[in-house]
Parts: C-alpha cells; structure tokens; sequence
C-alpha cells in the first residue's frame, strides 16, 4: 500500500522466516510489479522498473543475508516500455490525422454597375424644367415639363437618338396644352443636342428651329439656336444585384436613377460535357426602379457549373463576382449508410485481436509499445462488417477500425493472415470518421455516442472520394438537397466527408431516372452499415463550393 | 467467412424450406455486367434460391440438388448476382455495404469452393477469367490504391493465390495486373504513398469479345489513362495510353487531366485484327468547359505500363499483453 517493496524469506540454515523486510523502492516507484529469480548459487535476484525508465537491481546474499541495496542499472534504447498485466482498460484518448479543411460557407453574389453615359433618368436644367428620358438601345423617349408661373405648365413629348458615346440629338413635339395659359400657341419640333459630361451631369445645346415655348430653349422663350443649358440628374442609372442565394433561392436586384426599362435577369454557366457557356434568361420584363427578387429555376436547371447571375437594365449590366458559382449535380439518389454496432449483432462468439496503441493512438504515458494487442471477444458477423465497413462499434472497446483502415501495425502472430480478425481500437473521443478525418454526423443534432451531438452539417460519402485527387468531390464541399417541389430540404445542407465507392454506380432509371448517388451517413445503430433501410430520398443536389 | 450445410435428410422439412425461400428468396440479379452480359438478362439458374437477413448480414443461400437440399450461409447482406460457370460451378455475388463478397460455389454438391471480398468483378465472355478491384475497406484512415486483378475460374482456390498466401485468405485472390509491380501481397494496396494511389475510373471494365483483352480506366494523381490488358493463355502484359486534354476534353488547351475529372464509360474493345486491336471509348468530363468526346486507340497507342514499387511497411513489433 506504501509502494515499498517488502521481502520475507525463509533461511535454509535456520529453517528461519526473515520477517518482512522493507527494500523501499527505485526510481521514484516501481512501475512494474518486481519480478525475482533465485540463482543456481541461492543468490536471489530482484528486478524492478523504476518510475524514471530505468531499471533497478537489488539482491539478497545466500550465505551473508544481506540486500545489496537498489542498484540502478540505467535504460536501454531510450527508455525502458512496461508491459502492464491485467485486463483491458479504457483505449487511450489521443488525436486521430488532422481533419480536412472545414467546410465552405455557401456564397452570396452581389454586384452593381451603373452606365452613366445612359440618358436615362430624370434630369433638370437651370430652369427647373425636368426631362424625364429613357434609353433603349440608341432610341430616346420621355418628356418633359416647361413651368411657368404665369403661362402655366407645358409638357412635350421627346423622342431622339443615340449619336455617340453620351451624346444624343432630341425633338420634343406634341405639347400640352397646344395653347398655353397666355393663349400662345406653344412651339413643336424644338431640337437640340445633349452630351453627358459626367455621371449626373450634361450640357444641353438648343438647336431650333425657332425660339421661344421650349424646354430646351431655356425659361421656357429661349434664346434661339445655340444658346447651352447645364443638365443634372438626381442619379444615372444603377442596376445592383444585393444577394443572390443559390440556397434561398432568391435574386435580389434594386433599381435606382433610370426609368422604366426593361430588365433582363440570365444565370450563366456551361453544363457538364459542353463546352460552350451559356445563359438561361430567368426574367425579362419592364421595371422601374425599385426593388425586385426573381429565382434561380432550381429544378429545371441541368447539371453544370453556374458561374455568374447578371442584370441589365437601362444600359447597366451587373454581374456577380467571381467568387458565386455553384454546380448542380443533378438529380440525385441519396442512400444511407450507418456504423455497425456490435450490440445489434450479437453476442461475442470469436475471438479477435485488437491493437491498443499504434501511431494514432499511443500510450500518453509512453509505457505502452507501439503495436501492443490484446486477443478479445467479439461477435463474429461484427467483425464481418467491421472488416468490410472499415469502421464499428464494439461492446468493450468503443470505436474499432479494421486492420486494412489503419494498418499500423502488422498482422499479429495467431490471428487470421489477411488481418481478417485484426482491429485497432480507436480513442472514443476521435468517434467515428471518415475519409476526411472529421468525425462524421448525420446533422440530426441528436446526441449518439461516437457522433458527438450530430452537429448540422451532415455528413455525406461521395464518388470520387473528396480526400483525393478529384476535381469533383473535395472535403471542403457542402451540397444544398431540394426536392422536387423546389424545396430546401428541410434536414439541413451535407457535407462531403467520406467515400462511397459504390456510388459510381446505383443510380438511373432503378432509383427514379437519378442522374447521380451520394451516401447520407445516418448514425442509428445497426448490425450491418446498411441497417438503414430507406434512402434519404431523390433530391436535386447542388454542391456549394 | 461463409459456411456450408448440406442436408441430404429431412426432404419434407427442406421442401418446407424451400417454399419459405421460394416466398422470401427470389434473387434481383441486379448486376449483370458481373455475368458479362451488361444491360442484359440473366436469369437465376434452377432451383436456387436465398433469403437474406439485411439487418444480421446473412444470406442463405439454397441449392436444391436432387432430393437434398444444400444451403451455404453468406457474409451479405443480400445476393445480388449468380452467375452459371462451365464445370458445374456459380458465382454468386453477395452485397456487404462494402465490397462484394464473391463466392465460388458447386452446383453439383453445393460446396463453397471460394469465397473473397473483391470490387466490381465481371467474369470475361468466355468465362475463363474474372476481373476485379483488390478489397479494401469502405472507410479508411490511410492512403490506399487500387489494385486490378485477375482470376482464373477454371482453377481453385490455391491455384488462384500466391505461394506462402493460405487458401483462407480472403482478400489476397488473384494476380495483379495493374499496377505493374504490385504482387497481391497482404495489404499492399493499402498504408500506401500518397503519389502511388490508383483510382478506379471507368464505371466498370470491358472485355473485349474475345475474352483476351480487358480495358478499363485508371487515375493515378490525376492521370487518366486508359489500361488495357492483353490476355495470352496464362500470360498477360499491361498497357496504359495516358489520355490527352484534347483527347478528354475535347480542348487541348488545357494544361491536364489533374483540374477534372473525367469518366470513362463503356469502352468498346474490338476484336484483335492481326496485331492490332481498336478500342472505342467514350469520355464524358465533369469539367464544365470540357464536351463530350471520344477517342478510338489502336495498339500503338499504348505503352507497356511501368513498372511501380514502393517499400513493404515496416512495422513496429507486435506486442502481446500479458494475459491477465
């Protein structure tokens, strides 16, 4: 109880017991139960590991009776390993490979653009007269107010065109009233020439062909031909997508400094196997400014790569940035798979051998060898699984991966050559993970035992495997699932954690005319990895990356 | 792994059997590109039937010879695939959640003659051989490669294992033909360097109609390439055409194959034309700039396949714990 060691021993000479006798202990205490040896000479040999790695002598003499006292015989090899007797105990908490890069956070794409050298707008002059003007192309209309406090007001209709870049010949003609409040006759097919010097700002050249009831012609009488007029408008016109979601599905575009034209909404990409890009237009109609939301089309989208989503509106096309792309994979038969659980199979009915300590899993103490295995129990078609599944839940040791998962350690001697029956027990708080190193989830927020809390984002297995060389699958991807009513599946968005490989096949016209298959990691218990029975289901599966 | 029951006995309890198996054991033959014949029918040979028990991973599979009935028990969790075999024999293909569990089985006594884990096998026209992808687990924590391998049906199970590999070994099955190098040995395709992994890239492989040679696609960091194996009575030799972008993307702008990731399915092997043999094989890129295309090879096209190595692991000593 003291941690000494203590001896009695019985003297050939006397046929006498010694009484205990105190040796202490080496090293700062034994970390090895001492082991003794009596010699052919009746000398007798105690050995004991201290707690410092070293290993300690101390000996009795038979023909004196005397202990030599502990003598420390150093380490060898860095370090002497102590090899506990005993039954199993807890695996060791230690860190498995380092996780994959986290996941991507869906994108939101904005953008904005503003075409000054669009006349579009509402603009005023030094006269207050306002010419309300929209561009369409190198066509002009609108109209605009002459205010007279005494004649009253007089509104003409314009028509002009485009004659170069931010310069614009304009008629107003038709005025009302004819006849103004003074009784004039109010002049039609005024002309002039309007060139934009700056974002809200253009100087106006009247241009005929007579002076007197024009807007153009300044005040109202003007000065005749030639006379100039400075223009400024409020803003020029302004297309700005604010949020394009690809998850909530909504194009949000605001409208500012133009009039009512029309805008035209397309979602760029190029779809798998062509080689050209294209646009699908998803809106086209007049609006005036505002703010107007639109929607992506989700589920009459083919599969591709989606790059960009553009607005143009009076001259001004916004695109969104480089950094909003999507690619929808198709439709998409999501199975279930699970972590066979030894407890759903049965009772232990062979015996298996499985690794304590290994690479990921050392001793913290540094006691343990490498590679130190136990034979254990185990229920025969669990280890069936595990060998096969790579990963399982056994009764006594937590979370075990099969020696082909891990394969740190040789075959040891006695189990079955193709390891077969080998497995290494994995730190329960490492849990159960997949190829990404993450410890994988099925996004239920449930607790279960070596999932942690199910945290969202659920995990998903894909093909190729997203710990690899492929361009398609990569650990950081997330995948948005939306059902064929166009909804967002209310479970949550998945993340690419682990590999499939069946899912190269499993899909088409067997599984709903599917266009692709992803495994859904479900962690409910079971016998077998597919103790799941039912799919998630067939969803539209976008990967967000 | 799997065990076998043959009852000779008790014919009114085994004929009860096989009504409960003929109400709960039809086999789907859902994959019969295992049989050679893919998009085909094939029909589940006479009188053998399986029930499978999904949530324990047992399959019992039942084949009535005679007046006896014999029943093999399988590590699956449902038959997917019988296959007949010449000489008496079947391939009875298991689902695991894994691989396959491929059994070779008697139908004349009912013995298992074989039984392994393995990959997508597909038997070859003439249903001398079969090729497969070497086992490993579904989820794993190290690198791991494939490993392409052939079996000879017409010989057991030692004649389809290394010397020095016991005939229990049950993932260990078969000759490696690709990669060049790799000699099926315990666990080699597993534990491996991170530039030494081969990735399955064709949806499954191709024999030509001769049964003498067999293509399939293969990506090694990034690589594509087409594989073609020649069989020659006992010999095979390996070859590999390494596919351009122009040859899968259809734009031979593109710097390499590692951006994409291209799919090759149903490569068509033609018949062997004096030294030549054309392959047709179509290529369908998940890159987005890429088209469909495809690309005819002849002989010349490919390369003898080189040979890869790497150090057998080296691991620490294997410590027993002292029993308690």
């Amino acid at each position: 109880v003291d941690g000494n060691l203590y001896l009695n021993w019985l003297s050939w000479a006397t046929l006498q017991w010694s009484g205990w006798v105190s040796l202490g202990n080496a090293g700062g205490g034994f970390a090895t139960t001492p082991s003794m040896v009596i010699q052919q000479n009746g000398n007798t040999v105690i050995t004991a590991v201290g707690a410092d790695g070293n290993l300690y002598l101390n000996w009795l003499s038979s023909t004196t009776s005397q202990l030599s006292g502990w003598e420390n015989l150093d380490s060898a090899g860095g370090g002497l390993v102590v090899v506990p007797a005993g039954g199993a105990t807890s695996p060791i908490s230690q860190p498995a490979p380092t996780p994959d890069p986290p996941p991507t956070q869906p994108v939101v794409g904005s953008g904005s653009a503003t075409d000054c050298n669009n006349i579009s707008g509402t603009w005023t002059d030094n006269y207050s007269d306002t010419f309300s003007l929209t561009q369409s192309g190198n066509s002009v209309s609108g109209s605009t107010t002459n205010s007279n406090p005494i004649c009253g007001d007089v509104t003409w209709t314009i028509t002009g065109q485009v004659t170069g870049s931010g310069t614009f010949s304009l008629t107003e003609f038709n005025p009302m009233p004819a006849v103004d409040a003074c009784g004039h006759t109010v002049q039609s097919g005024q002309t002039a020439t309007v060139t934009i010097t700056g974002c809200t700002t253009a100087q106006e050249t009247y241009t005929g062909p007579s002076p007197g009831g024009s807007s153009f012609a300044g005040g109202g009488s003007g000065s005749g031909g030639g006379s100039t007029e400075a223009w400024t408008r409020l803003a020029p016109p302004t297309v700005q997508i604010t949020a394009a979601d690809i998850v909530s599905d909504s194009i949000n575009i605001t409208l500012t400094g133009g009039g009512i034209d029309t805008l035209t909404v397309t979602l760029n990409g190029t779809t798998n196997g062509v080689i050209n890009p294209f646009s699908i237009t998803l809106a086209q109609e007049s609006q005036g400014p505002g703010t107007h939301t639109y929607h992506f089309g989700r589920t009459s989208l083919q599969p591709g790569e989606y790059t960009s989503v553009t607005a143009t509106w009076n001259g001004a096309t916004a695109s969104t940035g480089s950094n909003f792309h999507f690619n929808l994979i198709g439709y998409t038969r999501f199975s279930q798979y699970n972590t066979p659980y030894e407890n759903k199979c049965g009772p232990a009915n062979a015996f298996a051998y499985i690794y304590r300590t290994y690479k990921y899993n050392p001793d913290p103490t540094g006691k343990l060898p490498m590679c130190y295995w136990e034979s254990a129990p185990l229920n025969s078609q669990f280890m069936n699984q595990v060998t096969t599944n790579g990963t399982g839940i056994s009764s006594q040791y937590g979370p075990l991966k099969s020696w082909g998962a891990i394969q740190m350690c040789g075959i040891p001697k006695g189990a079955k050559v193709d390891g077969t029956n080998t497995y290494f027990a994995i730190a329960p708080n490492v849990g159960v993970t997949g190829t990404c190193n993450g410890k994988l989830s099925d996004g239920s927020g449930s607790t279960a035992g070596y999932n942690g809390s199910n945290p969202q984002s659920g995990s998903i297995a894909t093909n190729p495997d997203p710990h690899g060389p492929s361009a398609t699958w990569a650990c950081s991807d997330m995948v948005l699932l939306i059902n064929s009513s166009g909804q967002n599946d209310s479970r949550g968005l998945r993340w690419a954690q682990d590999l499939c490989p069946v899912c190269s096949s499993g899909f088409g016209s067997s599984y709903g005319n599917t266009d692709a298959h992803i495994d859904t990691y479900n962690s409910g218990a079971g016998c077998t990895s597919k103790s799941i029975g039912n799919d998630f289901g067939n969803f539209y599966a976008i990967r967000l990356r | 792994m799997n065990h076998v029951f043959l009852s000779s006995r008790l014919k009114a309890a085994a004929f009860t059997f096989c009504l409960t198996f003929s109400a709960f054991g039809q086999i789907v033959q859902k994959r019969p590109e295992i049989c050679g014949s893919p998009g085909g029918v094939v029909p589940v040979p006479p009188a053998i039937t399986a029930i499978s028990d999904r949530s324990q991973g047992i399959s019992q599979l039942s084949l009535k010879i005679g007046d006896s009935v014999a029943s093999l028990q399988l590590s699956a969790i449902a038959i997917e695939q019988v296959c007949p075999l010449p000489q008496g024999k079947l391939l009875v293909v298991g689902e695991t959640g894994g691989a396959d569990n491929v059994n070779i089985v008697s139908q004349t006594t009912g013995a298992l003659l074989d039984s392994f884990y393995a990959w997508d096998p597909v038997i070859s026209p003439d249903q001398h051989w079969l090729i497969m992808r070497k086992f490993y687990p579904v989820h794993m924590d190290v690198p791991y490669t494939e490993e392409y391998l052939l079996y000879d049906l017409t010989k057991d199970k030692a004649g389809n294992r290394l010397s020095g590999v016991s005939l229990d070994d049950s993932e260990e099955v078969g000759r490696t033909v690709y990669p060049v190098g790799l000699e099926n040995t315990v666990g080699d395709n597993t534990n491996v360097p991170e530039d030494k992994t081969h990735r399955f890239y064709s949806d499954s492989f191709y024999w030509a109609p001769d049964s003498k040679a067999v293509v399939f696609a293969d990506n090694l960091q990034g690589t594509l390439s087409i594989v073609l194996v020649t069989v020659n009575g006992n010999e095979t030799k390996t070859y590999v055409h390494p596919v351009t972008m122009a040859e899968g993307c259809g734009d031979p702008s593109k710097p390499n194959t590692s951006t994409y990731d291209i799919q090759v399915s149903h490569p068509e092997a033609g018949a062997q034309q004096g030294t030549d043999r054309e392959i047709r094989i179509p290529i369908r890129a998940s890159a987005p700039v890429c088209k469909v295309t495809g690309v005819i090879l002849h002989s010349e096209d490919f390369q003898p396949a080189k040979v890869e190595s790497y150090p057998p692991h080296q691991f620490p000593p294997s410590v027993r714990a002292p029993e308690p």
